[in-house]
């Protein structure tokens, strides 16, 4: 009950504070701005007005998901493990993706609350949406804030994933000839039209997933972010949750290890 | 499915440490779709993606060939297609979409940066070269640059031969948008025949004449009448301030050199002449100019780098500087987020046609702005604290990592500097591709190039022209395409290539040459010949290569029997040393012509005067903006590359790699030692005050 009265609070809070965030890309465009100062100024702005940010509100929503006794087991997220014990998320994101003994794959934040909600809560895969996902995500991202990236590479699984991962980074393929390594290794802070190009592995990005993207004004996991890239590059993405995806994830978390988590994002 | 990846695969996975079943398995887990677009990379692609697009040298040349057969062209065989097709593909995000990286259009705020401003491209002119090199390089970008960002717009079927040649249209037409500043430049640039330079014997020649091409109707178009406020008219007679012509005012009349778009002048004096209705003579018209309002009856005398012009004021422009105090401009796009103040220019970059301003304004706010032809965001209002001393930026001086390049990029920047002009050398780049790339893309305006280099690397091996590679080995021919091709298709310019060689040569010692009189190679083959005793000292390598000992070999005549054979690495030192201390009775070595130990170990080079090798003169290779900038570039350099023989290289060399002196210490002893001598003569001819300092600086 509580949950949904909140939701109600966040949709009609979001509508408000995005229009004027629409309003502001728009006069950025003209203006060549720098794209850190843009996203600084857009974040004072809607900080200014509504005194929180939108990452924070998907993240609460997030909370209110992760808490609620659901599914055919009745049960709340309380009872999955996130890699350090049941019920505990405090850090527990930080050392996201990682190998698990249940379901014995490499899992992300998104694949393990998917996990989570099938086999502990007992919630058909048709009924899991995404959008809740997204919202769990965050609250659990949001929960290793201060911890330092910590993904480790001896575990021969998810080591395996990181040489998958370092494979894709830099392997080009469709019709635009694209690589990640191209945009943000090679071609980094250049943009492509007014999208600036995010040095990804000198500003360790896996420390700032899920972010709330203002140009668009959604709530993203790496998972998303991924897969849009690859479809603005005309190649169809893998699937959510799938291997290639996570690979990914992990070769880009390994890389920013040591780093602090400050999540949820805020980004362009 | 495992199957066809695990094919694909196992060239990719050499590269990496993961096995191939276990990274197939991964890719198939995201769905079929995805791991069909997997599979489907090529050859190529998988190449670039496991050398994390640096091709290996070794690979590049069978890369290129096998990228130049995949270029299909249109059948009626036009290359030069519709403009008016080629600016819709451009800027369609789902045919060309080249604006997401390229500016195309002057106005297209949202154009990307990955690539080169593409304003203006037109100025290379029309000839076959450029056209068909335009056309490859958008159907085939990995031909020109492997495993460049670009994506093979045709190979991939993204774009057709007709759409491709439509897109050339749009780059090269003079009626395109794109060429809409520097169409009236063209029609006044005698266009060199760099068609006719399929065949060396026509090079020679370089006579042929050029069909001009149609002249725009810039020509007659009435001078446009601005309006000037009074601040702008205040700024316009201050002596100091850095000013450029309004756009399509570019270009005066005959008999007077021309200002490229966006060339800045600065204001030397003024003069107020009659009153409206009174006419008085300009530069522009070469007729008497009738003044039509209070802005036309103010001459403005501007000193340009070559020439000083007398002008309206209606037709200048003061230009951003640092300091100057701002107002939002015609083209304002950033609403009221300056709080309805004016701002103060903090600071100025300027790139080629573009100039970029960052301002303050006055409540707080700051943001970079556009101040370019048909896109002035912001717009001078008064000097504040500009100051008229504020210089242009620097020319920014690279080079490759060796000894030479090192003496040799200093040796530039010095050269500018004692003529007053600001110059840096930022230090070295990463090998011929990568400083090449930064002069292109205009992040350095000047590096020494080989001549040799520059004519297999950029044009051969790119297919810019289809001339026999024979003509590397012609140290003539070699100077004349490089410094005919590149101005027109890359707007770089080869000024004075120097007389030194930096080529394999063999080396003896001077006491045995004089003993032997073998000065040449052709003594050398003779001495051979008559059964004089030879031991070669050289790199394996050279040995082997069919355009190594072998070409000189059959083009002397001769044949060596003993070797001293220094291993597979390039080892021109070794070579040296063995040769000085008669190692295994080494008495020939194969090394650099312009080496330090020729010096040192007191060698005598042999001429290669059959030129069984190519030829590699040291040259300045200078962006076009620099000439235009400093008209006296030939003048500053050419004295001083002159004198660069292989002795003088040689010496150079020595100091740096035997002596292990500083590059730079090296290079301002070498200019310092010319002063006074005839080669400097030309220097400071206008400038004493530039002369003392020099003189004072070298003591």
């Amino acid at each position: 009950m509580k949950h949904k009265v909140l939701r109600q609070k966040v949709t009609i809070f979001l509508s408000l504070i995005l229009l004027g965030a629409t309003a502001l890309v728009v006069f950025a465009q003209g203006g060549l701005l720098d794209p850190q100062e843009e996203v600084a100024r857009q974040k004072e702005q809607i900080l200014a007005n509504s005194g929180i940010l939108p990452g924070e509100l998907f993240a609460f929503e997030g909370e209110s998901l992760f808490y609620s006794l659901r599914g055919s087991n009745n049960l709340s997220m309380e009872a999955c493990d996130f890699g350090l014990g049941a019920g505990v998320v405090d850090g527990a994101f930080a050392q996201l993706p990682r190998y698990f003994a249940d379901t014995a794959r490499v899992e992300d934040v998104d694949s393990r609350i998917v996990s989570c909600m099938r086999d502990v809560q007992g919630i058909t895969a048709e009924a899991i949406s995404r959008s809740e996902v997204v919202a769990i995500a965050s609250y659990i991202a949001m929960q290793s804030s201060g911890s330092p990236m910590n993904i480790d590479l001896s575990v021969p699984e998810v080591n395996t994933m990181y040489e998958a991962g370092e494979v894709l980074w830099y392997l080009r393929m469709g019709e635009l000839d694209m690589s990640c390594a191209v945009c943000h290794e090679d071609k980094v802070n250049k943009r492509i039209r007014l999208q600036g190009l995010v040095d990804v592995k000198a500003t360790a990005v896996a420390t700032h997933w899920p972010a709330y993207r203002f140009s668009n004004d959604v709530m993203w996991t790496m998972e998303d972010r991924i897969r849009a890239c690859w479809n603005n590059v005309s190649v169809t993405p893998p699937s959510h949750y799938s291997d290639p995806l996570i690979a990914l994830e992990v070769y880009m978390a390994a890389l920013a290890n040591g780093n602090v988590v400050d999540a949820p994002g805020f980004v362009r | 499915m495992r199957v066809i990846l695990g094919i694909v695969f196992s060239l990719l996975t050499f590269a990496f440490a993961i096995d191939e079943a276990s990274l197939a398995a991964i890719i198939a887990h995201g769905g079929e779709n995805f791991a069909n677009a997997a599979a489907a990379q090529d050859d190529a692609q998988l190449l670039c993606s496991s050398h994390h697009n640096q091709l290996p040298a070794d690979l590049v040349e069978a890369f290129i060939s096998q990228q130049k057969s995949l270029i299909a062209y249109p059948e009626n065989g036009e290359r030069l297609g519709d403009w008016e097709s080629g600016l819709a593909i451009f800027s369609d995000s789902k045919k060309g979409n080249c604006y997401a990286c390229h500016q195309g259009l002057a106005d297209e705020v949202a154009a990307g940066n990955v690539g080169p401003s593409l304003l203006g491209y037109g100025a290379r002119g029309q000839d076959e070269a450029i056209i068909n090199y335009t056309y490859e390089k958008i159907f085939n970008a990995w031909v020109y640059q492997p495993c460049s960002a670009m994506y093979r717009a045709g190979v991939n079927g993204r774009l057709s031969p007709q759409e491709t040649a439509d897109l050339v249209g749009f780059l090269l037409a003079f009626e395109s948008p794109l060429n809409a500043n520097i169409t009236a430049n063209i029609t006044q640039t005698p266009t060199p025949a760099v068609a006719a330079l399929s065949a060396p014997e026509t090079i020679s020649a370089q006579a042929s004449p050029v069909a001009t091409p149609t002249p725009p109707a810039q020509a007659e178009s009435p001078i446009t009448q601005a309006t000037l406020s009074s601040s702008e008219l205040t700024m316009l007679t201050t002596p100091g301030v850095l000013v450029s012509f309004r756009e399509g005012l570019e270009s005066p009349s005959e008999g007077w050199q021309r200002v490229r778009p966006n060339q800045i002048g600065t204001i030397q004096s003024s003069e107020a002449s009659g009153e409206a209705g009174a006419t008085f003579f300009v530069y522009r018209t070469l007729e008497d100019f009738t003044v039509e309002n209070a802005a036309d009856a103010i001459k403005v005398t501007v000193g340009f780098p070559n020439q000083d012009y007398i002008a309206p004021a209606s037709e200048l422009r003061p230009v951003m500087a640092e300091g100057m105090r701002v107002a939002p401009g015609p083209d304002w796009s950033d609403g009221n987020l300056n709080g309805g103040t004016e701002g103060t220019v903090q600071s100025v970059e300027r790139r080629g046609n573009t100039t970029i301003v960052r301002v303050n304004w006055d409540n707080g706010f700051s943001n970079r702005y556009f101040w370019i032809p048909d896109n002035y965001q912001v717009q001078a209002i008064a000097l504040g604290n500009h100051s008229p001393e504020i210089g242009p930026s620097p020319i920014f001086i690279s080079s490759k990592g060796f000894d030479e390049q090192l003496i040799l990029g200093e040796l530039i920047a010095l050269a500018y500097n004692a003529n007053h002009i600001p110059a840096e050398y930022i230090g070295p780049k990463d090998g011929t591709t990568a400083v090449r790339l930064a002069l292109e893309q205009g992040e350095i305006d000047i590096y020494p190039e080989y001549t040799g280099t520059g004519l297999s690397n950029f044009f051969l091996n790119r297919g810019v022209t289809n001339l026999d590679k024979g003509i590397t080995n012609n140290q003539e021919l070699s100077r004349i395409v490089v410094s005919a091709l590149d101005p027109y298709v890359y707007n770089i310019n080869w000024v004075c290539p120097a007389p030194g060689n930096n080529t394999y040569a063999f080396a003896v010692r001077s006491a045995w040459a004089a003993e032997h009189s073998i000065y040449n190679v052709q003594d050398l083959a003779d001495y051979i010949n008559q059964g004089g005793e030879v031991k070669l000292a050289s790199e394996t390598e050279f040995a082997r290569r069919p355009d190594g000992l072998a070409s000189f070999e059959e083009l002397y005549g001769f044949k060596f029997e003993n070797f001293f054979d220094l291993g597979p690495t390039q080892a021109p030192y070794e070579a040296a040393v063995a040769v000085r201390d008669d190692v295994d009775g080494a008495n020939v070595g194969v090394i650099y012509a312009t080496d330090g130990t020729v010096q040192a170990f007191d060698l005598v080079v042999l001429s290669d005067t059959l030129g069984a090798q190519p030829v590699y003169n040291p040259t300045p290779t200078i962006r076009q903006s620099v000439i235009d900038r400093y008209p006296q570039t030939e003048a500053i350099l050419c004295p001083v590359f002159d004198t660069l023989d292989n002795f003088a290289l040689s010496s150079l060399n020595r100091s740096v790699t035997i002596d292990e002196r500083d590059p730079g210490e090296v290079a301002k002893e070498y200019l310092c030692s010319l002063t006074g001598t005839e080669a400097l003569s030309g220097w400071f001819q206008d400038d004493s005050e530039a002369a003392i300092n020099w003189l004072d600086s070298c003591q």
